[in-house]
């Protein structure tokens, strides 16, 4: 069982995360602790069923029976769940040619998904195409950056919205990647980008400050890191503050456990993203002193193969 | 037979000099093959009808190959091969209605979506490599503006091509040569590619150069479900090609 030495050598790599702000844990640990766990997935494109067996790359991996089984199983023994996802839950295998993605949003439902953000690949059969198969979604998509006034997605999309869970406040926003030169214009339409950093420092300061939240979750379709500079959720980390974890898609980066960044507060912002397909769920445990409103934070991946899922 | 899972959350943090804490907490997650306890039924009900729908038409064997074609950079097997089928059997469909062939053809890495199996290679799976309803088009260019697309593609690090071969020197395309021929930038050239690219996806905003824009009546993933079709019809399997046609100059 190598997996399960290479799990606990993950997990020694995360409790090196422990910048944590500095917190120390003695402290915390004198008081009641409420734990928070936040489960998020990326780019899952359409990946209902697992790779083929003769996939060169992902042999038998993924598969949405097994990320509900999981799922389920983690629920069953943690009290406080946030289940997210970061855009580009359409397109990449026939049962989004075929059906539109109203299969994909029906099981992110079953499987009680908290909110997802707008990825490209969500206009990829037009806005209506999106607007046709919102109802299948029982959460909401959210987005602050794509001025929607005039596109049929108005009020169909939230900037951000607020959960309770176990007494923890968690604001969570979404923001979008420039649907120019990657979005064929006619798709996306009268979908104006904006400033996603602008967008984004107003957003956590306005969840952190006057909805008081405990913790700041921004969903971003932006992608992790790039090479010229290009806004991503490497620059957002660390040129905006009050944001506390960063749920990342669109480059398919395979990330074993969150990434601790020093943000403009100089205080952490943990950016996290599991690769695209449902091959692996994110996982970020969030610890909270209950009378300090203090927080630490542990993550780490779980894969999801055809006969083992290992870590 | 069964398989363990530990899922650990686990402290070991000195936080303050002297004093450290830890906490352990290990929680057991088990599974079994996928018949058994390691899906969910009420997912596996939920997918059931729409998955016997799709298989009937996706799981037809098109071909076979005789190993993976991946994708990557400078030129890849997955690239050379989407690239060469698209061109002829997209050549074929735009000559038919008396058009002159397209010269060359260029395609997006990005657009690659998924790695071709060896073995047999299904309907599904191709859908899965190419899942966009992109259509083919040919552009009418000068050879500036060919130029000017081989740099893009060689700032890029190469992306697929067909009937082209070039270099890459400091993120610049030089010895250029279109079907043996070296480039010549007064004359005019005729290029396959997608309505995607031509559209300006993917950074390609310099396609608006391009002088007549062609549409021919295929998509690019029918193009391939046809060369692949054809392949096994005639008993011939698909072999990953590297055959050295964007090179990096070092």
């Amino acid at each position: 069982m190598t997996s399960r030495r290479d799990f606990i050598r993950t997990l020694t790599g995360a409790a090196a995360l422990a910048g944590f702000g500095g917190i120390p844990l003695d402290v915390l640990a004198r008081h009641e602790l409420i734990k928070l766990t936040v489960l998020h997935t990326n780019d899952v494109h359409s990946r209902i069923d697992p790779f083929p067996e003769n996939d060169p790359k992902y042999p038998g991996m993924a598969g949405v029976e097994r990320r509900a089984s999981l799922i389920r199983s983690i629920r069953a023994r943690e009290k406080n769940v946030l289940l997210l996802d970061a855009g580009d839950i359409f397109q990449g295998t026939p049962y989004f040619n075929m059906y539109g993605g109203e299969l994909e949003l029906k099981l992110m439902t079953d499987m009680g998904y908290d909110a997802s953000t707008i990825g490209n690949h969500e206009f990829d059969n037009g806005i209506d195409g999106l607007v046709k198969q919102l109802p299948n979604a029982r959460f909401p998509l959210l987005n602050c950056n794509y001025n929607l006034a005039d596109s049929a997605l108005n009020d169909k999309v939230l900037p951000y919205k607020v959960f309770e869970n176990g007494g923890i406040t968690t604001g969570i926003f979404g923001v979008g990647i420039e649907l120019a030169g990657l979005v064929d214009p006619h798709l996306y339409g009268n979908i104006r980008y904006e400033d996603p950093l602008e967008k984004a420092k107003h957003m956590a300061h306005f969840l952190r400050n006057e909805k008081k939240c405990d913790l700041v979750i921004c969903l971003s379709h932006l992608g992790y890191k790039y090479n010229s500079n290009k806004i991503s959720d490497e620059v957002l980390a660390q040129k905006t503050s009050n944001i506390d974890l960063i749920v990342g898609g669109h480059t398919h980066t395979f990330l074993d456990k969150p990434v601790s960044f020093r943000n403009a507060a100089n205080t952490e912002t943990l950016v996290a993203q599991v690769g695209w397909a449902g091959i692996r769920l994110g996982r970020v445990d969030y610890y909270f002193d209950i009378r300090t409103r203090r927080k630490m934070a542990t993550g780490t991946t779980v894969k999801i193969n055809s006969k083992t899922i290992a870590i | 037979m069964k398989y363990f899972i530990f899922l650990a959350v686990l402290f070991t943090c000195a936080c303050t000099e002297h004093r450290v804490l830890s906490r352990h907490e290990t929680n057991e997650y088990v599974f079994s093959d996928s018949t058994n306890h390691g899906t969910d039924s009420l997912t596996a009900s939920e997918i059931r009808p729409y998955r016997e729908k799709l298989k009937a038409g996706m799981s037809i064997v098109l071909c076979e190959s005789t190993a993976p074609f991946e994708k990557g950079r400078p030129e890849s097997a997955l690239g050379n091969f989407v690239s060469d089928a698209c061109l002829l059997t997209g050549n074929q469909a735009y000559t038919s209605s008396g058009n002159t062939p397209a010269d060359f053809a260029f395609f997006n890495t990005g657009g690659l979506r998924r790695s071709l199996p060896e073995g047999q290679v299904t309907k599904g799976d191709v859908f899965e490599l190419m899942p966009f309803e992109n259509q083919l088009v040919v552009l009418t260019m000068n050879g500036k503006l060919v130029k000017k697309l081989f740099n893009f593609i060689a700032s890029n690090g190469g992306d697929p091509v067909a009937g082209v071969r070039f270099e890459i020197h400091d993120q610049r395309a030089r010895a250029i040569t279109i079907h043996g021929v070296p480039l010549d930038t007064n004359a005019v050239y005729k290029a396959m590619t997608s309505d995607y690219l031509a559209n300006g996806g993917d950074r390609y905003s310099f396609l608006s150069e391009a002088s007549k824009r062609d549409t021919v009546k295929l998509k690019v993933r029918d193009a391939l479900i046809q060369y692949m079709y054809i392949q096994g019809k005639v008993g011939d399997k698909i072999s990953p090609v590297l055959d050295g046609r964007i090179k990096n100059d070092q």
